[in-house]
């Protein structure tokens, strides 16, 4: 990033701006000017809320899903199927299957996928909480809803290994080759994930 | 196919250059690192995304220039189309038709080129990679779904690899490493399928024109070496099935597990498969002359471009520089081969090489960067 001259507190806010996903350089220097550009009222109070949301924002300690509540409101909820896991990488993912409104079930979020290449491995994602989860009897069939993507792919065969290890007669899912390659849950649309849910096939053991 | 206008920006060491090109063979006539290499390169790199002489795309952007452009309107299937490339030192952004192409995946397919260049020699003598490459380029230029295969086998054989790096002692290991192997035996069986067919159906094609350039007795076979399945094949019937390599893959994947982890990497596969050339019997590698390794590499351009015709639609040929090796006889045969086809570019160093022959093509200077029509 180019210093933008003799303003240096906004270099830095440009710099940082920079850094987020999907923000390029000019992007990054256009924000910057509009919040420059803006009431001070507006820019505090964005400051505000950014300040104190990494508090606000925790893991649920169930299920990993993002939430203001721990529990958050899936696990609390007595309407919630809890015979049937689904696990996704993110809670963006949890979000648009919800929205899809063909499932009733609980969630688990890994946190992302195995990614040798990146150093994530087993004890960086919630593995080992999944598996706690799973020796409780109300649990009968877990649905493996990662991203059809390579990580994905590998993440759910290691996952289906390590169940069928617990030896708990747990059924094991994961949606047909439906949607599309490489395409991600979050930018699918509802009526192709309900779909996806409701012919999900179960995983062929090798 | 058919290129009727060519504009490139910074490209290689091309400056600005605009070409409306009227019908018949071009011909590029100009010195050495002048630019004409490089023109070839702009359109084969509309077609595949890579150049035979880099993989950065900052080399690909003249000195001090910070980003380059090429676009071409051409013809195919009796529908004209634009497609462009913009480079910065770390994207390039195709599009086609004015609509911007989200995958590498998309690009394949559209422009369909086949690149003939001194390099071409690598095929016989280079190592198996330089082999798995040209193989790989010109099979996705004819199948274009098997780039994403080809790219998801590459990214969990690098994960399985880093597995492999990195967790020697972990309890997990066995699991860890496979993890990956659905993926690996789903995409790689694939791959080694698609590639297995392709290459012998290329080796048949080149056979063929080996026999027309050189008339003579000698003949040009080959076979697909499978390191997945340890298996090596010589004609098409010879391939199993994408469901029998897959087993046979698995199996060898598991029996080398060990010596993977004693080596860090994954030691079969489609990445380490090769295809070996022989002439009447004795390796083409160790044996050949200068001159029947040309004639090999001009055979097995001359069967790819069969390979890429759809219809009526051929590919366009782009011949860099590649006959000034050969005798005058070969040279006429070659032509004879390429010159009635739907869009050819030939360079040259000097207008004598040319004799008689190329007398009534379109001709244009290419100096110290810049095009320009006649000489
Ligand atoms: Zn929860």
């Amino acid at each position: 990033m180019k210093p933008l001259g003799n303003l240096p507190s906004l270099d830095a806010v440009v710099a940082e701006l920079g850094k987020l996903p999907g923000i390029g350089p000019k992007s990054a220097t256009a924000l910057g000017y509009h919040l420059v550009s803006l009431p001070t009222e507006r820019v505090k109070r964005l400051a505000q809320l950014l300040e104190v949301l990494p508090d606000k924002i925790v893991h649920c300690s169930v299920c990993g899903m993002l939430t203001e509540t721990d529990p958050c409101a899936f696990c609390l909820s007595p309407s919630r199927d809890r015979s049937i896991v689904c696990v996704v990488e993110e809670s963006l993912d949890a979000l648009s299957i919800e929205k899809s409104g063909a499932f009733t079930g609980v969630f688990h979020v890994l946190g992302g996928t195995l990614s040798p290449l990146d150093g994530v491995g087993p004890a960086q994602l919630r593995i080992k909480e999944l598996l706690e989860r799973l020796k409780s009897d109300e649990i009968k069939e877990v649905i493996l809803a990662t991203n059809p993507s390579v990580e994905g792919e590998a993440t759910a065969s290691f996952l289906r290994t390590l169940i069928a290890d617990l030896e708990t007669g747990i059924e094991l899912s994961r949606f047909a080759r439906g949607l599309p390659i490489g395409g991600d849950l979050v930018y699918t649309d509802g009526e192709t994930l309900a779909l996806a849910i409701q012919t999900r096939k179960p995983m062929e053991n090798q | 196919m058919r290129i009727q206008n060519l504009s490139i920006q910074n490209f290689r060491n091309l400056e600005e250059v605009s070409l409306d090109f009227p019908d018949g063979p071009q011909l590029l006539i100009g010195k050495n690192a002048q630019g004409k290499t490089s023109l070839l390169e702009s359109i084969y790199f509309l077609a595949t995304s890579t150049s035979h002489r880099t993989r950065l795309t900052r080399e690909l952007i003249r000195a001090r220039a910070e980003t380059a452009f090429i676009k071409a309107d051409f013809i195919s299937e009796g529908i004209p189309h634009t497609l462009s490339a913009g480079l910065d030192g770390k994207t390039r952004r195709f599009r086609l038709d004015g609509e911007v192409l989200q995958k590498s995946a998309d690009l394949y397919g559209h422009l369909k080129a086949v690149f003939f260049s001194p390099e071409d020699l690598e095929f016989i003598t280079g190592s198996p990679n330089v082999r798995r490459r040209a193989l790989d380029l010109g099979l996705c230029q004819k199948n274009p779904r098997m780039i994403g295969h080809l790219l998801d086998y590459r990214r969990a054989l690098k994960q399985r690899n880093a597995v492999l790096k990195q967790n020697s002692r972990s309890k997990d290991l066995g699991n860890l490493l496979e993890a990956w192997e659905p993926l690996l035996v789903r995409e790689g069986a694939e791959v080694l399928r698609e590639r297995a067919s392709y290459s012998l159906k290329l080796l048949e094609g080149a056979s063929v024109y080996y026999d027309n350039l050189t008339q003579s007795a000698e003949e040009l076979k080959g076979e697909y070496r499978s390191s997945g399945t340890r298996e090596h094949w010589k004609k098409l019937d010879d391939i199993p099935s994408v469901n029998a390599l897959q087993e046979s893959f698995l199996k060898n994947l598991r029996t080398h597990q060990e010596r993977d982890q004693a080596m860090k990497t994954t030691t079969c596969g489609p990445h380490r498969d090769d295809v070996v050339l022989s002439i009447s019997g004795a390796s083409a590698h160790r044996y050949a002359s200068q001159g029947q390794k040309r004639s090999i590499a001009l055979s097995t351009k001359l069967a790819e471009r069969d390979l890429l015709v759809k219809g009526d639609d051929n590919p366009i040929l782009l011949v860099d520089d590649v006959t000034h090796e050969m005798d005058k006889n070969r040279c006429k045969r070659f032509f004879q081969n390429i010159l009635s086809d739907s869009q050819v570019f030939l360079t040259f160093t000097e207008k004598t090489a040319l004799r008689g022959l190329l007398d009534s093509c379109p001709t244009w200077t290419v100096e110290a960067g810049t095009v320009t029509p006649g000489k």
